[in-house]
């Protein structure tokens, strides 16, 4: 495998380690310097041994296939991610202040409606939101806080900045992901770990768990706190369960809890049931309680919402909060954040234009050939169109989906989305790369040192996503 | 603890114990080959039989012969009870209750499974089988005193030892039991190979050395009977299985029916006179325990795990 810079091909894209000149960026030359030095075989042993280590720690994600889930393990792509620290502090800033603002928001969404009474957000974007949820009205979690653990999804552009794609305020899940590549980096790369200067970041289980900790309604010191998975078959179970092993919080499913009498949540232990505070709780507001949301719902347990609502258990997040993760909510977020705090956004949105206002639709309508189109809710059930490769005939029936139902699109200029050195077989070729990190908040914040890096471990390809050949890197906050 | 944790641990305790020893009966069984006279061979069938799972042999094969017995038995996704259908189960539990189980045996367990399923040709030859099985009980072994020196021992601890206990105990009357009707089956003729056979029996359960120095005399079948059914000392032994899975439930809450329970097939086993057992042949009473190993089970699944299925 050839390992020189000069000819690494990237030209069309922002690259996260190589200038286009075919230099290090600042914080990567150590890194660079260092694989050149290893040579081209020793980098493909070092990989060898990632995989070795990732089959025998069993780090799996599950997917579905002929009707069977299997769990395969964690694809990884060594070569590591770097952020200098400077630019990752003011960023973790801006996500801080994003969370407040969207907590804020939620908070006024399900109590006063000032927002709306104001006029920042017109009220018709809410009520025709299939994600605001009327089981929540009147409610007022602790610390006033909604979504306690968000993830959101930053892209660098051509232009080296990095922009926000999207918030994820539901369930997101990767986190265990990013603690797990950097175990494995620690393995493979041990002499860069120790000669670089790298942010730890293996401090999440115990921010999550104080985070959790902090809301529950008896304020004890040792709050029960479980984590509810919808079991062994979702996708994400490998990190419910790595998350439960490292706050040494209970595991729990829908049918290991019962709601009493006293409208308390107990868990079924072999000693009886036992009070539970707090749950963080991997499924969706609609299969969480039958009692509340679907009556079909096998996974959830009977009651939770009515328990919730009275203060006897903390959930997290709070149901209701996809109400702020809409794309069309997310397009309002800079107002939001002046409206809530009077600052101006630290970390800017990727344009989104909004078809329901009149003047964007046209401008939509115009330039479908440049733009990307997504479906603002995904249960809309549309897929997304981007403009530059969809057909003529594609083109012409969005432009008609758009204009029968403007709130239900938004559309973005195509994001030059930046690439990183990665292992293709035996070569190294610029791979697309986005970022999510991962924002707490209860008692305090917290921000991730860096997040989980995806990448689109095939060329040219901008799907990130694992079940679709995506894969990760280790992501490094450097001084 | 969950309820549904605590039934996870015991089943992965079970699925464990009984992949150890399907591998060592499957050791023991391919080295009696090289001692016995061609003409009779091993019977192969016993080995389906002992393992309860004739049935579905049946189903698939025509012939017990050596290699299908093999297969069968070792990596056929058709029988529950194959060794990399034991070690799937094993590990589907143990990924279950992941944040219980300490990441250390959590890997011996991961690979355990990924090595039985990867290399399972090797067990189909004569020259990689010995070798195969062998590393498959050495991984037991470790994953054994991961769990007992880094777990704490308190609940979950002790519903996994639970779990190995009862399918332990289950595992050594069920060799008994087949030792005994080989003896049956081979007849007079083949009087000068009883010894061999009663020591394979007591190899099959690591017991042969064990044996040897509590025991002073000649291998005989009355005092191999005695040895693994009524030792409290040896470990494979079916009464010691039974008092060390009591001071486990004991150690459990609520436990008075399922302590109650193994009482019961303790007083059964202490009671039972050898002599007469291999006079008229252990098979009855095989059944009759094993019977009541179930309602030990059964009185777990109603007092701890709250499920009346498997």
């Amino acid at each position: 495998m050839k390992l020189d810079w000069q000819t690494y091909d990237h030209a069309r894209h922002y690259d996260e380690l190589v200038t286009p000149a075919g230099r290090a960026r600042p914080g990567a030359t150590s890194l660079l310097a260092h694989l050149k030095n290893l040579g081209g075989d020793e980098v493909l042993r070092r990989k060898k041994l990632a995989e070795q280590a990732i089959k025998a720690m069993g780090i799996t994600f599950t997917v579905y296939s002929d009707g069977s889930n299997i769990d395969r393990e964690w694809p990884f792509d060594i070569i590591p991610r770097i952020i200098r620290a400077k630019e990752w502090e003011r960023t973790a800033a801006g996500l801080k202040q994003r969370l407040t603002a969207l907590n804020m928001f939620i908070d006024d969404l399900y109590n006063e409606q000032k927002v709306l009474k104001d006029g920042v957000v017109p009220r018709h974007v809410i009520m025709e939101s299939g994600n605001f949820r009327e089981q929540c009205v009147g409610m007022r979690p602790a610390h006033g806080v909604w979504a306690h653990i968000c993830g959101s999804d930053l892209v660098r552009d051509a232009d080296g900045r990095i922009y926000v794609l999207e918030d994820n305020l539901r369930v997101p899940s990767g986190v265990s992901y990013m603690l797990e590549n950097r175990r494995i980096t620690k393995r493979v790369f041990p002499e860069l770990l120790e000669a670089n200067d790298i942010v730890p970041n293996g401090d999440y289980p115990a921010q999550l768990f104080d985070t959790l900790a902090s809301l529950s309604p008896r304020p004890k010191d040792d709050p029960e706190i479980a984590l509810l998975t919808p079991g062994i078959y979702n996708s994400a179970y490998f990190e419910h369960a790595f998350l439960a092993q490292h706050m040494g919080a209970e595991l729990v499913e829908g049918g290991d809890l019962v709601v009493g009498d006293d409208d308390c949540v107990y868990m079924r232990n072999i000693e009886g049931l036992s009070r539970v505070d707090v749950i963080y709780r991997r499924i969706d507001d609609m299969f969480l309680d039958p009692e509340a949301f679907r009556k079909d719902s096998m996974l959830g347990v009977k009651g939770l919402t009515r328990a919730w609502r009275k203060g006897k258990v903390a959930l997290a997040n709070a149901p209701g909060t996809g109400v702020a993760d809409d794309k069309v909510v997310c397009a309002y977020v800079p107002e939001l954040i002046k409206y809530y705090l009077g600052e101006d956004a630290i970390i800017p949105n990727v344009p989104t234009y909004l078809c329901f206002v009149d003047k964007q639709r046209e401008y939509v309508l115009k330039n479908l050939d440049k733009l990307v189109v997504k479906p603002a809710n995904e249960s809309g059930g549309y897929g997304i169109m981007i403009g530059p490769v969809a057909t003529k005939a594609m083109r012409a029936e969005f432009a008609e989906r758009i204009k029968a139902s403007p709130r239900d699109y938004v559309a973005q200029p195509v994001v030059a989305i930046s690439t990183a050195p990665t292992i293709l077989g035996r070569e190294i070729v610029p791979c697309h790369v986005d970022l999510r990190p991962f924002s707490l908040q209860g008692a305090k914040h917290f921000v991730t040192a860096g997040g989980l890096t995806r990448v689109a471990m095939r060329r040219g390809s901008l799907v990130v996503n694992s079940s679709q050949g995506g894969g990760s890197k280790d992501t490094w906050i450097v001084n | 603890m969950l309820s549904r944790v605590a039934e996870r641990m015991y089943w992965l305790g079970r699925y464990v114990e009984r992949a150890e020893n399907t591998a060592r009966l499957l050791a023991v069984n391919a080295n009696l080959l090289l001692d016995m006279p061609s003409e009779v061979g091993v019977l192969w069938q016993s080995l389906v039989e002992i393992l309860s799972v004739g049935t579905d042999f049946a189903e698939l094969h025509e012939d017990a012969t050596e290699r299908n017995v093999m297969r069968f038995l070792v990596a056929s996704e058709k029988n529950a009870g194959s060794l990399v259908s034991s070690l799937s189960f094993a590990r589907e539990n143990a990924r279950t209750v992941r944040e219980i189980v300490p990441s250390e045996a959590w890997e011996v367990i991961n690979d355990l499974y990924w090595s039985a399923k990867e290399r399972h040709g090797e067990a189909l030859t004569r020259k990689g089988r010995l070798q195969y099985l062998d590393s498959i009980v050495m991984q037991c072994h470790q994953l054994a005193g991961i769990m007992g020196n880094t777990m704490s021992h308190r609940e979950p601890y002790h519903f996994v030892r639970s779990g190995c206990l009862l399918e332990r105990a289950d595992m050594t009357s069920r060799i008994l039991d087949v030792g005994c009707t080989y003896v049956l089956r081979v007849g007079e003729r083949l009087a000068p190979y009883e010894n061999i056979l009663w020591t394979n029996v007591l190899l099959s359960l690591s017991a042969y050395q064990m044996y040897r120095q509590s025991v002073r005399e000649r291998i005989n079948p009355r005092d191999v009977v005695a040895f693994l059914l009524q030792d409290t000392a040896f470990p494979h032994a079916i009464a010691y299985c039974l008092e060390e899975y009591g001071e486990c439930v004991q150690r459990l809450p609520r436990h008075d029916a399922p302590l109650a329970e193994v009482k019961r097939v303790q007083k059964h086993v202490a009671a039972a006179d050898p002599d007469r057992l291999v006079e008229a042949g252990l098979h009855e009473y095989i059944d009759a325990f094993q019977t009541s190993l179930g309602r030990c089970d059964t009185a777990m699944r109603k007092t701890w795990f709250g499920t009346n299925g498997g």
